[in-house]
């Protein structure tokens, strides 16, 4: 069994175990939770290390036919593009899972929840059937509307619902645009029998396969020897981009976002600021990106336009709040206008400079709301006039919510400076000419202007992040507080924000040691890009 | 001479060792007190020691040898790859050993100064960390690279101004000054994407972010000028967004405000960050991509007119400040501007000079400003007085400084100084500020000396000298502040041969040495020259009478001056009124812009649209119940009025047909 079956496994067979244990044996609940995820870490961790770089493409993978009817297979694998997502998910289920251990209300259905929703995370990014994609998708927006709903905070009634009917839309609007592939490809394959035949003998793997098939690998053939028309793509493009958008979140589709980090629990705020929004910005790559390339040349600069107000906008918004949660949850969607604009640009760095800002702002962010969720325990209140000089009171919690900070600001020595820095250059490369064959795809000038407004839009971040520190934890400390929070003390309470902390630090001060496995993702979607737009050239 | 390999071995070890120490003692002594401080300062030491051993091995390799490049990749993405890496030469080889001489004696100052802190083992971390940050800069071999370095001296200096955090106005000098220098790296930022690709838009993939390949371009005249063709106005652009970088972290004007607040951090962090060397980072990156700038025309002259602006400005504020570190930070602003100017001024080497002999003296003055706050328990100069016979050590080093600072023959500073006039004696605005700057300089020091160490004591308590750990550095820096400037003089003595320094800096940046500047041409002889070290030093010199007679002897009053020129005097004592500028520009402009953004966040997009079509939904579903109302006559009705109009459609259909 390859590993990426087993990284989809492990918290579901985790979940299935926790059924049955009791619940008035909390301890063993959250040990038997830890060692699930801390399963997902080593697969994950294993699959990066022996990633073929040289070879590239599809790796681990595996292939089980199951409703030949529907061309429905148990059909998982893992790019460069998946491993960084999946590194990503593991790091933050087992951070988030050691924060957990604070919970003390229905130990037992918070994490057989918890295991339920990541389940699902790897589903989508391990995966490579459509139907199962989709599946895997719903499994992780349902969860969170359970976990918020009953152990959350701050109008969480309001914020739940909101968040699940916008993930839900979202996820039909887009479930159309996979059928319309879906139907497509399979009319394709009928009426050019020749290419179904093609398509097998370049993929001996799926030997037996139907024309009408969820394989997206069967789909992408299909795009890339023309099933799709320019018409097609054209329309097609827009369902899939608004409705996995609404999850990245992109502007305006974003207010779901800042309420629901502020009302979930630590673990749920981590992984749903961590981890679900990238589920967004993945299915665009993954499916808009590979499958429609035609359609997202021609939609990619409104991308871009838009990303700048998730940027500036996100930034001046995050700037005007005084709840912590809120100031990280407007952080969070100006964070990902960085990842749009990186995939706007349409180039090899900006991709990998968006995969990579995506794996670096997961953690990130998790990072951010483990440290909130820890002194909002004790506290009650995340305004930051009414907190004040914390770091004197709990120097280790406060000195890790600095670094993150830093982190968020994009300082070096972490990921997220790394990455956002790639998405300046691929930004502003986009500006230049490009040259294939005999066509020159002309380079697009609006892009100097989003490059210095992303630039500008560091400073902003900087801005408020370096002023809820200022308020939180500078100063004199608060009389309220002064002996009344616990820092995190001794090696359990810590782990999670270290561990956190290593994997920034890890990736951004030597980048290439990921960015290399993206690479090898990201290389084959720009190609197909870069073809797309000298073809609609040529055509006209 | 030594191999390559060793050379950038020993580069690396520079680098690295205090990065290890912060690392160790954040991971493992912080409880040790001692050994803490013992990996801190050593690995300073160490670095210093490996500086002085590789620029002798530059001295041997003589005036204009090639630089050794040892570089590694950082990231790469197709058709793209940043490095990292050291890259040493003269410039690099100076520079670092400036900070590790400059900091070891701080660092061993701080044992002094700190003791008994209970942060001991932070401060000794983050100070190394920062002298890891500030050699990353000196060694790189690129725009990334430096640009790295630059940030996390960046968060070094945030962290060491802020270091008594539970004091608001730390906290908050701490945030100010990493937000100024955050505006001068947004403008850096723009620069450096704007040279790489117009660089690679010409020659195509090359690694055009690294200054090796970049100066074989701008020094050729031929690849020069297909790029500056290819560029147009957006070359001098670059040139001047890279200096805008350059002007947040040297603190030139209108960037300059966070530097006098950065005098919150501890004495021995304001000496060797503040003063020494991470403001002198600005000027070092001018110096390091000059070839840039040479040819720059355009920017070159901005650089100059801010660079002497600058210096005017802080010279002016510096005379009336009460504060013993706001004088001297302002002395610092004021002297940055000096060397910008003369950066300007196609004077990179004199720019460079009297940024190393500068370090040396104002580092020295700060430490012994520490050692008199540290007597006195208070900053104000008028709190002090009479000190001269209470701390001996203290007083002559610091008479040391000041007049090495004042550019008095045959001090360090005047050597450099010297330069600086020459290189300013084509432009003669820009001579008058370097002459009249001069003399101010000589005025405000003179004013601060003649109150503190003469007359009689007016504070409290019993002021002593400082013990033996602080005061001997003091005496280190001053030997060094006296007889340093004569490496820059014209004599075979000169270990750095018959021309002095200044044939190795001029060498390292433009083969010939000349390059044409449309106010006239910047080729000067190294040495000395003789009219402009005339008109220096009387201009010093009447500073210091002047100071005297005001100060010292008593006989004019600065008081009734004070009343003369009132409107000056409060102009002058509220910094021309730039800090309560920006303070309004960010308090309300900036703050009004998040605040409409969040009315329109809050109340349009999700009041209006997001809860309207939640609530006209909500209105629909509400309405459309009460159709469903369970009683079967009404159904019935609805039923039969939808057929009767089914079949009056149909009927009206087929007799159309």
């Amino acid at each position: 069994m390859q590993p990426t079956t087993l990284i989809i496994l492990a918290p579901a067979l985790t979940v299935l175990a926790l059924f049955f244990l009791p619940a008035n044996r909390p301890w063993l609940i959250r040990w038997f939770a830890v060692a699930g995820a801390f399963a997902t870490v080593v697969l994950s961790v294993t699959m990066w290390l022996n990633y073929d770089k040289a070879a590239g493409g599809w790796q681990f993978a595996e292939y089980v036919p199951w409703v030949e009817d529907l061309g429905i297979a148990w059909n998982v694998g893992a790019d460069g593009i998946s491993i960084a997502m999946l590194l990503l998910t593991s790091f933050v289920i087992f951070a988030g899972a050691l924060v957990s251990f604070r919970i003390q209300d229905r130990v037992k259905e918070f994490y057989i929840l918890l295991l339920a929703l990541v389940t699902g995370v790897f589903g989508v990014f391990a995966n490579r059937d459509i139907f199962f994609f989709y599946f895997s998708y719903e499994l992780a927006v349902i969860p969170m509307y359970l976990l918020i709903g009953v152990w959350g905070s701050t109008n969480k009634e309001y914020a739940t619902m909101k968040l699940t009917l916008y993930l839900t839309a979202g996820a039909v609007v887009a479930l159309v645009g996979l059928l319309l592939m879906y139907f497509g490809a399979r009319d394709f394959y009928l009426q050019n029998p020749s290419m179904l035949a093609g398509f097998l003998s370049e993929h001996p793997e799926f030997a037996g396969s139907k024309a009408w098939s969820f394989n997206l690998v069967q789909v992408i053939w299909a795009a890339q020897h023309g099933a799709f028309s320019e018409t097609f793509q054209f329309w097609v493009f827009p369902l899939i981009l608004v409705g996995f958008a609404a999850i990245a979140p992109m502007w305006p589709l974003h207010t779901w976002s800042p309420g629901g980090h502020a009302a979930a629990p630590s673990a749920a705020s981590m992984l749903h600021a961590g981890v679900l929004m990238k589920l967004g910005s993945y299915g665009i790559i993954r499916i808009g990106l590979t499958c429609l390339p035609e359609g997202a040349v021609q939609i990619l600069p409104w991308v871009a336009a838009l990303s700048m107000m998730n940027i500036i906008y996100g930034g001046m918004v995050a700037m005007a709040q005084r709840d912590l949660k809120f100031i990280i949850g407007y952080s969070s969607s100006s964070h990902m206008g960085y990842v749009l604009l990186g995939v706007a640009s349409m180039n090899v760095i900006g991709l990998n400079g968006a995969v990579f800002l995506m794996f670096a702002h997961g953690i990130m962010t998790a990072l951010a709301f483990s440290l909130i969720g820890w002194f909002y325990d004790q506290t009650h209140t995340r305004e930051l006039q009414d907190l004040g000089g914390l770091i004197k009171q709990i120097p280790f919690v406060g000195t890790a919510f600095a670094i993150m900070a830093f982190a968020s600001a994009g300082l070096p020595g972490f990921a997220n400076f790394a990455s956002e820095l790639m998405v300046l250059f691929g930004s502003w490369q986009a500006t230049l000419p490009v040259q294939v064959g005999a066509v020159t795809i002309p380079g697009n000038p609006w892009f100097y202007l989003y490059a210095i407004l992303a630039v500008w839009g560091i400073v902003i971040t900087a801005t408020y992040l370096l002023r809820a520190v200022r308020w939180a934890f500078f100063g004199p400390l608060n009389p309220a507080w002064a002996g009344r929070v616990k820092d995190a003390d001794g090696f359990l309470w810590k782990l999670p924000f270290v561990f956190l902390i290593v994997a920034l630090v890890a990736f951004g001060c030597y980048p290439k040691m990921l960015v290399d496995v993206i690479g090898t993702g990201v290389e084959p979607i720009v190609d197909a890009l870069t073809k797309a737009r000298a073809t609609l050239l040529a055509g006209r | 001479m030594l191999e390559a390999n060793t050379v950038a071995t020993l580069a690396y070890i520079i680098l690295f060792a205090p990065f290890a120490a912060a690392a160790l003692i954040t991971v493992a002594t912080l409880r040790s007190k001692a050994l803490s401080a013992f990996l801190s300062v050593g690995s300073v030491i160490l670095g210093g020691v490996l500086s002085i051993i590789l620029l002798a091995d530059q001295i041997s390799r003589g005036a204009g040898a090639e630089p050794v490049v040892h570089q590694f990749t950082w990231a790469l993405s197709r058709g793209m790859a940043f490095h990292i890496g050291v890259q040493v030469d003269f410039i690099s080889v100076l520079m670092s050993t400036v900070v590790g001489v400059v900091g070891s004696c701080i660092f061993v100052y701080a044992l002094g100064y700190m003791h008994g802190d209970e942060g001991w083992s932070r401060f000794f971390a983050k100070f190394a960390f920062f002298a890891f940050s500030m050699l990353g800069i000196t060694f790189s071999t690129n725009f990334l690279q430096i640009f790295i370095f630059w940030e996390l001296v960046g968060v070094s200096s945030y962290l060491l101004i802020g270091y008594f955090y539970q004091k608001p106005s730390a906290a908050e000098a701490g945030k100010k000054a990493f937000m100024t220098n955050r505006i001068g790296d947004f403008g850096m930022t723009i620069g450096i994407l704007l040279l790489f690709f117009a660089v690679r838009d010409v020659f195509g993939e090359i690694d055009s972010l690294s200054f090796e390949t970049l100066k074989g371009i701008f020094t050729n005249d031929g690849a020069r000028e297909q790029l500056f063709a290819a560029m147009g106005w957006k070359a001098a652009l670059g040139a001047f967004l890279i200096f805008v970088g350059a002007m947040g972290k040297s603190a030139q004007f209108p960037l300059h405000v966070w530097l006098p607040d950065a005098m919150e951090g501890p004495t021995p962090v304001s000496a060797l960050m503040h003063a020494a060397t991470m403001v002198a980072a600005g000027v070092y990156m001018i110096v390091r991509t000059y070839w840039l700038f040479a040819w720059a025309h355009d920017a070159l002259v901005a650089v100059a007119y801010i660079g002497g602006f600058t210096a005017l400005l802080a010279a002016s504020i510096a005379i009336v400040q009460n504060d013993i570190k706001k004088i001297l930070a302002y002395s610092t602003l004021s002297q940055l501007g000096y060397m910008v100017m003369a950066c300007g001024l196609v004077g990179a080497g004199a720019g460079m000079f009297h940024l190393a002999t500068h370090a040396f003296f104002k580092a020295l003055l700060f430490l012994g400003a520490g050692s008199v706050i540290h007597a006195c328990h208070s900053n104000d100069i008028w709190d002090m007085g009479g000190l001269g016979k209470k701390m001996k050590q203290t007083t002559w080093t610091f008479w040391a400084g000041t007049l090495a600072l004042a550019g008095i023959f045959p001090l360090a500073g005047f050597w450099s100084k010297d330069e600086i006039l020459a290189v300013s004696h084509h432009a003669t605005a820009l001579y008058i500020v370097g002459v009249g700057v001069a003399f101010m300089t000589a005025f405000y020091m003179g004013r601060a000396c003649f109150t503190v160490f003469h007359g009689t004591y007016r504070g409290h308590g019993h002021p002593h000298e400082s013990p033996r750990v602080m005061w001997i550095p003091l005496a280190v820096l001053a030997v060094v502040s006296i007889f340093g400037g004569f490496v820059g003089a014209p004599s075979s003595l000169n270990p750095f041969g018959e021309h002095g320094l200044q044939s190795f800096l001029l060498v390292a940046y433009l083969k010939d040495g000349v390059v044409h500047w449309p106010v006239g041409h910047g080729h000067v002889e190294a040495g000395l020259h003789l009219d402009v070290a005339t008109v220096g030093t009387l201009m010093a010199l009447g500073g210091l009478l002047l100071a005297w007679l005001f100060y010292g002897k008593g006989v004019l009053s600065a008081e009734r001056v004070k009343q003369r020129l009132k409107p000056l005097h409060t102009l002058l004592v509220n910094k021309y009124y730039i800090d309560d500028f920006y303070l309004w520009l960010v308090r309300r402009v900036q703050q009004g812009f998040a605040i409409a953004a969040n009315w329109l966040e809050q109340k349009i997009i999700i009041g209006v649209l997001v809860n309207g079509i939640a609530a006209g939904t909500k209105d629909a579903a509400a309405r459309l119940r009460k159709t469903a109302s369970g009683q079967i006559h009404s159904y019935v009705t609805i039923v039969l009025a939808g057929v009767t109009i089914l079949v009056f459609w149909f009927v009206i259909f087929m007799v159309s047909e």
